[in-house]
């Protein structure tokens, strides 16, 4: 017990002289080193439109619409490239248009042709960058009102239905490698 | 051993707490703007005009008509944003029936005047279709004219004899997107 309580002393002791600082020395002697401490960049950027003339999405049952965007690790045309990899994640929400236009479907395509079909108005994806390296990828979100001759889809073409925040898309990027 | 356990720990707990701060990373998030997502608007209009003017009075000899209009603009004239077919069907058989001799057509009106585009069978069924009949967003419309002729003869006027009827009318006209 007492060896106990004098070791947890001695250690307590320890914390307390390296927080409050100073070594005790007698012989000492200075030098100075001078370097650099560069913080890593990051970048992360992203930009899309609606693929026609007119920059908007009016569907009519049948029809079909589409919206690119691309992911950047770089600003601008030729920025310099994040110097971390990162990985990021992307959710493409046209919740509000499926329940104002009964049918609405919608298909993701990445850069490699990989489809990812919408879960009730939600396509959720996610992909990687390497660090110190200029990438862009691109997407296409194709929207396509199928019809189904309902009552609904017809209320909505005589209503002309509207919404306001139709394609949402929302993209996240982080550090990644740790 | 457990003496050595904690004085491990608690070096390792001195060491992290001079070593500064809050691990962290780097994170970005982007929203895009919102793109806003509307349906074409689809409108039908049909302007049958007053409960007098399909009251049709109509004897041996006489020719008398009923006219209609439909168009691609709703009652605000709102243009519709799509093709549309058009379908005008009619079924008269009770009045083929109790008036003999009776002839319904279906005339479009132009230029020079009306055409007909349509007439009714012998059962007294008549039907009309045209593809792509109104252009999308371009306030189009098409007058119609239903046409009774009643050829006079005996047996024409024998129905007049039997006394008046009354006999229902009914037009049905469809607008559908022009796929």
């Amino acid at each position: 017990m007492k060896k106990k309580t004098l070791l947890l002393t001695l250690l307590a002791l320890a914390i307390l002289t390296s927080i409050t600082a100073g070594t005790l020395a007698v012989y000492t002697k200075s030098a100075t080193i001078a370097a650099e401490v560069n913080v890593k960049k990051f970048s992360f950027a992203a930009a899309g439109k609606v693929d026609n003339l007119l920059g908007k999405i009016n569907l009519a049952p049948t029809q079909k619409e589409s919206y690119s965007f691309s992911v950047k690790n770089y600003e601008g045309d030729n920025g310099s490239p994040a110097e971390v990899p990162l990985t990021y994640t992307g959710t493409i929400n046209f919740v509000d248009a499926k329940t104002k236009m009964p049918g609405l479907v919608a298909v993701l395509t990445d850069g490699n042709n990989v489809e990812t079909r919408d879960d009730n108005g939600v396509i959720s994806f996610t992909s990687t960058m390497a660090g110190n390296t200029a990438v862009t990828q691109n997407y296409v979100v194709t929207l396509t009102w199928v019809a189904n001759d309902t009552k609904e889809q017809q209320a909505a073409g005589e209503n002309k239905n509207l919404a306001t925040t139709g394609l949402k898309i929302d993209l996240m990027a982080t550090q990644a490698g740790l | 051993m457990r003496r050595a356990m904690i004085i491990t720990v608690l070096l390792l707990m001195i060491m992290t707490s001079l070593n500064a701060g809050t691990l962290a990373v780097y994170t970005s998030t982007i929203d895009l703007a919102a793109v806003p997502i509307s349906a074409k608007r689809f409108a039908l209009g049909v302007d049958q005009g007053s409960a007098g003017e399909f009251d049709l009075r109509i004897a041996p000899g006489d020719v008398v008509s009923y006219n209609f209009d439909v168009s691609n603009t709703d009652s605000e004239g709102r243009i519709s944003q799509v093709d549309m077919d058009l379908l005008v069907e009619a079924d008269f058989s009770s009045v083929y029936a109790a008036l003999p001799g009776i002839r319904v057509q279906l005339l479009l009106q132009g230029a020079g005047g009306g055409q007909q585009v349509a007439g009714c069978d012998s059962a007294g069924r008549l039907s009309y279709a045209q593809s792509a009949a109104f252009a999308a967003s371009s306030a189009s419309q098409m007058q119609f004219t239903l046409a009774f002729s009643w050829a006079d003869s005996q047996e024409a006027r024998a129905a007049v004899m039997a006394g008046r009827a009354v006999l229902p009318l009914s037009v049905y006209i469809r607008g559908e997107q022009h796929v």
